[in-house]
């Protein structure tokens, strides 16, 4: 039912400029939680989750995959079709799909990019952000998303949006329609060319809501650093204009924060999401790419303006990528205006070796216990981390999931059982609970080259779309819209497993029903939550206590008070 | 926590314990005359079993709610863990 808030709110367009527009209030916001340490996070992504049609197709049986395959199913257009194609998944699809993320023992939901991207490109994950007051009419509505939150909110779950501001799409080329220039060190630059238009051409000007970009702030020139294309590695942590820094994001436009407005205005397009629509955090990409100084006031003005909607605790995560140093080197200059950094870093690295029996616990044990602490005991220092098994990016390591040549279809809990009870907040990736493995080895050796190879190797085979769709989108613009008119009946739908038309939300699967006893688990003793961490030293066959060597029983023990 | 770092076989060991949590004189502690004892919190091969036979009773090593004794060997206090299947995980607490 749509509330008198929703009602005012989405009666009008959304804002086309954001700094004259005194942001929306309701009368009531959902407050924090005392601690996020009590959260478990589920992570996924909009157009990979659910189209909500689920009850249209059949259940995935892994074991039988191959009843999965049409007849005239190619693996190099499911490939394809995984790698740059829209699937089809909705924030109400999202939605639909609540109760299953309950049941999993999740506890928040961190949302992909929902924000509108450009109408003629294909891309899905959402970081290419054309309007950053609108949602992506690929993936539904404002309303939709303000559904959502509020049905989360009253199934006890919370929501996490996913927040870009180093950088936007490619919503203009350089001078002489050049779109990647070579890198310009600092101070210099190159000048804007022509904005894209929303037929996929170029134009003068901005003149529909699908040409440029929007809000109409971010058509200033000094928005963007225009240094053209240059390494995301080059340069010092310390230097404010580094060239990682600068550079465009593979081509997508680097904001200029030595321009005051900017960091302004993008700070109030968030504010307007989250007075809109009522989300409890922001997990914040790219946030490396910012210098510290500038993620510190952004961060600082986030917390301050949701503070006073009563969110006395708004979540912000920030993905700073590299070694684990970088990410603590954040965590110290941003302070309490940054609640946590994503554990992406050689933490996930070891946390797949332990679980799988290759590497001593000892080694991940010993890395969470030496995490930076100022906070008076080391068991505080959870709050500061999320940890991460699998996300959709593997920054550093394999680009497979973890399931990928696990022994078994339950091997993952290992590896979310470390989350679950050691320190950080534990984060789920989506298809996890059902060991999403890819497609079998013999089918990757033979039909998928690119199958985590290539440097770097591609991304797409971390992200299944778990609703197992029979087709993807169009390209592009055509692919817009809801009706069979907008599929692509050429190729298969990149469903899981490397299969076709078969949804993969299986409540009773090996991995599913593990973690969500042991979630439950979590949520029932503090202790599980709170406590200090001591690894534990193991005998095999009574011969003298030893460190556990890697495959063997991995014990640690929580402690709270006398628990 | 126990968790088993095999993917394809059972394991299982003694495992060190908390000496001053789980000593017979522990402040708080309510051992019976049995002495120092940990409860199996959780179970995740029981968990699959119960969820994917129901009605059988599972029939597997250490049940929900079932006692661990703590022992001591060299000073050390221990418990142990017997036949844990490949990649399970056990909880062990001193309160159910």
């Amino acid at each position: 039912m749509t509330s008198p808030f929703q009602a005012a709110q989405l009666g009008r367009p959304r804002p086309s400029a954001i700094r004259p527009v005194p942001l929306p209030r309701r009368e009531r916001y959902h407050p924090s939680p005392a601690d996020w340490r009590d959260e478990v996070i589920y992570f996924l992504l909009p157009d990979r989750f659910s189209d909500g049609q689920e009850s249209t197709r059949p259940m995935l049986d892994p074991a039988r995959r191959r009843e999965f395959r049409p007849p005239d199913f190619r693996w190099d257009a499911w490939a394809a079709s995984g790698g740059d194609r829209w699937q089809g998944g909705t924030i109400q699809g999202v939605a639909s799909k609540l109760d299953y993320i309950k049941r999993l023992g999740a506890t928040t939901v961190w949302l992909g990019p929902v924000f509108k991207q450009r109408r003629t490109d294909d891309s899905y994950h959402g970081y290419a952000i054309q309007d950053f007051l609108e949602v992506d009419p690929r993936l539904g509505t404002r309303e939709d998303l303000m559904a959502l939150v509020s049905s989360a909110h009253a199934a006890g779950l919370r929501v996490i949006l996913d927040v870009i501001f180093n950088h936007t799409g490619n919503n203009w080329v350089y001078q002489g329609d050049v779109d990647r220039p070579p890198y310009r060190p600092w101070p210099d630059f190159y000048r804007r060319g022509r904005w894209r238009s929303g037929s996929g051409g170029l134009t003068d000007s901005v003149a529909t809501v699908e040409d440029g970009v929007w809000p109409e702030e971010l058509q200033s020139d000094a928005h963007y650093t225009r240094a053209g294309d240059g390494s995301l590695g080059a340069g010092s942590l310390d230097d404010p204009h580094a060239e990682f820094r600068r550079t465009d994001f593979v081509g997508l436009r680097d904001v200029n924060f030595d321009s005051a407005p900017a960091l302004d205005d993008f700070a109030r397009c968030y504010k307007y999401w989250i007075a809109l629509s009522d989300c409890d955090g922001f997990r914040i990409d790219t946030l490396k790419h910012v210098d510290a100084d500038n993620g510190r006031n952004f961060c600082g003005s986030i917390k301050e303006f949701a503070a006073n909607l009563g969110k006395a605790d708004f979540f912000l995560v920030g993905e700073v990528a590299g070694d684990d140093r970088t990410a603590e080197r954040y965590r110290e200059v941003l302070g309490s205006n940054l609640n946590a950094t994503l554990d992406i870093g050689e933490s996930r690295r070891l946390l797949h070796g332990v679980a799988k029996g290759l590497v001593a616990p000892g080694a991940y044990f010993s890395f969470v216990r030496t995490w930076n602490d100022d906070l008076g005991s080391h068991r505080n220092s959870g709050r500061r981390h999320v940890s991460i098994l699998d996300d959709h990016d593997h920054v550093s390591g394999d680009k497979v999931r973890f399931s990928s040549d696990a022994a078994s279809q339950h091997q993952v809990v290992a590896g979310v059982a470390l989350q679950l009870f050691s320190l950080g907040i534990p984060c789920i990736y989506y298809g996890t609970e059902q060991a999403f493995a890819g497609p079998e080895k013999v089918e990757r050796d033979q039909y998928l080259p690119d199958y985590n190879a290539g440097n770097p190797p591609p991304d797409k085979y971390l992200r299944e779309a778990m609703f197992g769709p029979p087709h993807p989108r169009k390209r592009g613009a055509d692919g817009i819209g809801r009706g069979a008119g907008a599929l692509d009946t050429t190729i298969p739908g990149f469903g899981p497993f490397g299969t076709t038309g078969a949804h993969a939300f299986n409540p009773a699967s090996p991995a599913f029903v593990r973690i969500a006893a042991l979630a439950r688990i979590r949520q029932r003793h503090p202790v599980l939550r709170y406590g200090r961490l001591y690894a534990r030293q193991i005998s095999i066959l009574g011969r003298a206590f030893t460190d556990a060597p890697p495959g063997e029983l991995i014990a640690w023990s929580r402690i709270l008070d006398e628990e | 926590m126990i968790v088993n770092g095999h993917g394809e076989q059972p394991r299982g060991a003694d495992v060190i314990v908390d000496a001053a949590l789980n000593a017979p004189d522990a402040a708080g502690q309510p051992w019976g005359d049995a002495g120092p004892s940990l409860i199996v919190l959780a179970n995740s091969f029981q968990a699959f079993e119960e969820a994917d036979r129901p009605g059988l009773p599972y029939a597997g090593p250490h049940p929900v709610g079932a006692m661990v004794p703590v022992r001591m060997r060299d000073g050390a206090r221990y418990v142990s863990l017997l036949e844990v299947p490949p990649s399970e995980v056990i909880v062990l607490g001193n309160r159910a």
